[in-house]
């Protein structure tokens, strides 16, 4: 009884309340269950792998056939592989790893049972995003570039800068932010993970092929063929930066327009 | 609007041209149990979402414990415990780790008084043999023993409960009941039931909805008494007949409807002066000295009576 006297009610009437449980619960999702393993060896394997390949096997074998591969041609690839694939890979799994986040929960009653706690929808919004965010920054960016850099520091550490390195990354991670909350925000306004799966998809793969730049300056669909340039010493071109900052702001705006769809939701 | 945990004033729900929820003027008092009724698809799920702001009205107004429910849904859910028609929880959690869960919404303090809640109420819904299973593999009932216990894990003021007992058999109808009965010190209840048996055990007020429209309200036992009418309701064993004029002609006995014969007769006596009646209904009924009176005494309706009554004779109103 003594001890039943000593909790507090929390109170407050803020834009956050809730966040501390959802975080937790959705952080539990990550890192309390083998799915951060999975992510991460999955990702590991699959981008240093193919890195790997590019760099160490393919080689030998293109002189077999009697192709001469030097290890300039060969670092070259190596970065086309894992930067640009890269992109494309990792966005591809942020969707297909959040597309039930927030629709699932629509769908089966859990959001509905969570709202009715005191729970500010901003913070239930909050709550998915954040600890999706470490979880893939971790699994699919931090450890597999880890590993990267130290694949390619092995093959060739004069041929490029760390700097050059982490600035490759940093739109690697940027793309993933996009991505990561496109996905959220379709996941709140569509009804189905197929509508959701359309959209995303329709966007990572069909907006690399619209062929107007006045549109795709505004968007990361073309950062996949500049991504490897920092990493190559290269100089971004002055539209990469509009590129950058648009892929920034709509990553921004798909957080508002999450969070102000999800306050008008009906339970 | 203090006086009152609950109260609504014209409050409205429409999807489009379909009424949910038509003016609902509702008032819920401190420490009752309150029993919505009404058949499927009357609107009483929808009127619980909007006291949670789950959706919002469409028109009207209302209010739990003075916090509007449009402008000020976050203070009304620190004090409520909602348990949903269809529980669903996360699936990879135990009951234990659910009100913890649940628990960490509504306060903070030492680890083990917390853990001593949770306890509580796992014992109290009799969960604690399943308290550190997986939900994932639960049956209907062990849900809604969980939804009860996540939803009074706050020790809330209001306690909504959708259909609470709709999924369990009948010793766990009866152990929720037992627990509302118990809970009803500390909260108000505010449920909604087709099970009319158990309105009628627990329930001290009642509103009964048809169609989105709210159809009657008010305590249970007027409710019971009828709507206004006095009647009385007598067993008799003989030759009825002369008796039947006698009764008939009485000029505060409005009818006297037959209601069983077989080898007994059961009249239904309506009338219309109820001291004329009490002082000499009996008195001329036992007057016949070949007729012989088994049972007397004021008609006591039952709920399913009532609510049939006035769900069927609203449904011909329109």
């Amino acid at each position: 009884m003594a001890a039943e006297m000593m909790l507090q009610a929390r109170e407050g009437n803020q834009w956050w309340r809730g966040l501390g449980p959802l975080l937790r619960r959705e952080n539990r999702l990550w890192w309390g269950s083998r799915r951060w393993l999975v992510q991460l060896l999955l990702w590991t394997l699959l981008l240093n792998g193919i890195l790997i390949g590019g760099l160490y096997i393919l080689p030998p074998i293109a002189a077999a056939d009697g192709v001469v591969m030097t290890d300039a041609d060969a670092l070259d690839m190596g970065r086309q592989i894992f930067f640009s694939m890269g992109v494309l890979l990792l966005a591809i799994g942020a969707v297909v790893l959040l597309q039930d986040s927030i629709i699932e929960e629509k769908n089966n009653g859990t959001a509905e049972w969570v709202l009715s706690k005191p729970v500010a929808r901003p913070a239930y919004i909050l709550g998915k995003l954040l600890p999706n965010l470490l979880g893939l920054g971790v699994t699919m960016l931090l450890v597999p570039g880890v590993v990267g850099y130290f694949i390619f520091y092995t093959f060739d550490a004069t041929a490029f800068s760390l700097g050059g390195f982490l600035f490759s990354q940093a739109i690697v991670a940027l793309h993933l932010l996009f991505y990561t909350t496109l996905t959220l925000m379709l996941g709140v306004i569509c009804r189905s993970r197929a509508q959701l799966l359309a959209v995303a998809l329709a966007s990572l793969i069909g907006g690399s092929m619209v062929p107007i730049p006045a549109i795709v300056q505004f968007t990361p669909w073309a950062l996949g063929n500049l991504v490897v340039l920092p990493m190559m010493g290269a100089t971004l071109p002055p539209i990469a930066i509009t590129m950058l900052v648009s892929t920034a702001v709509w990553s921004l705006v798909f957080i508002a327009v999450a969070i102000w769809r999800f306050k008008r939701l009906e339970f | 609007m203090a006086d009152y945990v609950i109260e609504t004033q014209g409050l409205t729900k429409q999807y489009g041209p379909v009424t949910a929820l038509d003016n609902l003027s509702l008032t819920v008092p401190r420490h009752a149990i309150f029993g919505f009724l009404g058949p499927n698809g009357a609107g009483k799920t929808t009127a619980m979402r909007l006291l949670l702001g789950l959706i919002r009205p469409s028109r009207g107004r209302g209010a739990v414990f003075g916090h509007d429910i449009v402008t000020d849904s976050l203070a009304i859910r620190a004090r409520v415990g909602y348990l949903p028609q269809h529980p669903s929880f996360y699936p990879e959690m135990t009951p234990r780790e659910t009100l913890r869960f649940t628990a960490s919404f509504f306060y903070t303090g030492p680890q083990q008084a917390i853990e001593a809640r949770i306890e509580e109420t796992l014992h109290l819904v009799g969960l604690l043999d399943k308290a550190d299973r997986r939900i994932r593999g639960f049956s209907g009932g062990e849900r809604q023993r969980l939804g009860i216990a996540q939803a009074q894990i706050n020790h809330p003021d209001l306690l909504i409960l959708d259909e609470p007992a709709a999924a369990l058999d009948p010793l766990g109808r009866r152990d929720v009941l037992q627990i509302m009965e118990r809970l009803r010190k500390y909260s108000t209840i505010f449920y909604s039931t087709h099970i009319l048996d158990d309105v009628q055990q627990v329930s001290d007020r009642v509103a009964i909805l048809n169609q989105g429209k709210l159809i009657s309200q008010g305590p249970i036992d007027a409710l019971l008494n009828g709507n206004g009418q006095i009647v009385f309701s007598v067993t008799l064993k003989g030759p009825v007949e002369r008796l039947y004029a006698t009764i008939t002609g009485q000029p505060w006995v409005e009818q006297v409807a037959l209601v069983y014969q077989n080898g007994f007769t059961q009249w239904e006596i309506e009338v219309s002066d109820e001291t004329a009646a009490e002082a000499r209904l009996f008195r001329l009924l036992a007057q016949d000295e070949q007729v012989q009176v088994l049972a007397y005494g004021r008609k006591k309706y039952e709920l399913e009576e009532i609510f049939m009554q006035l769900v069927e004779g609203d449904n011909h109103g329109r």
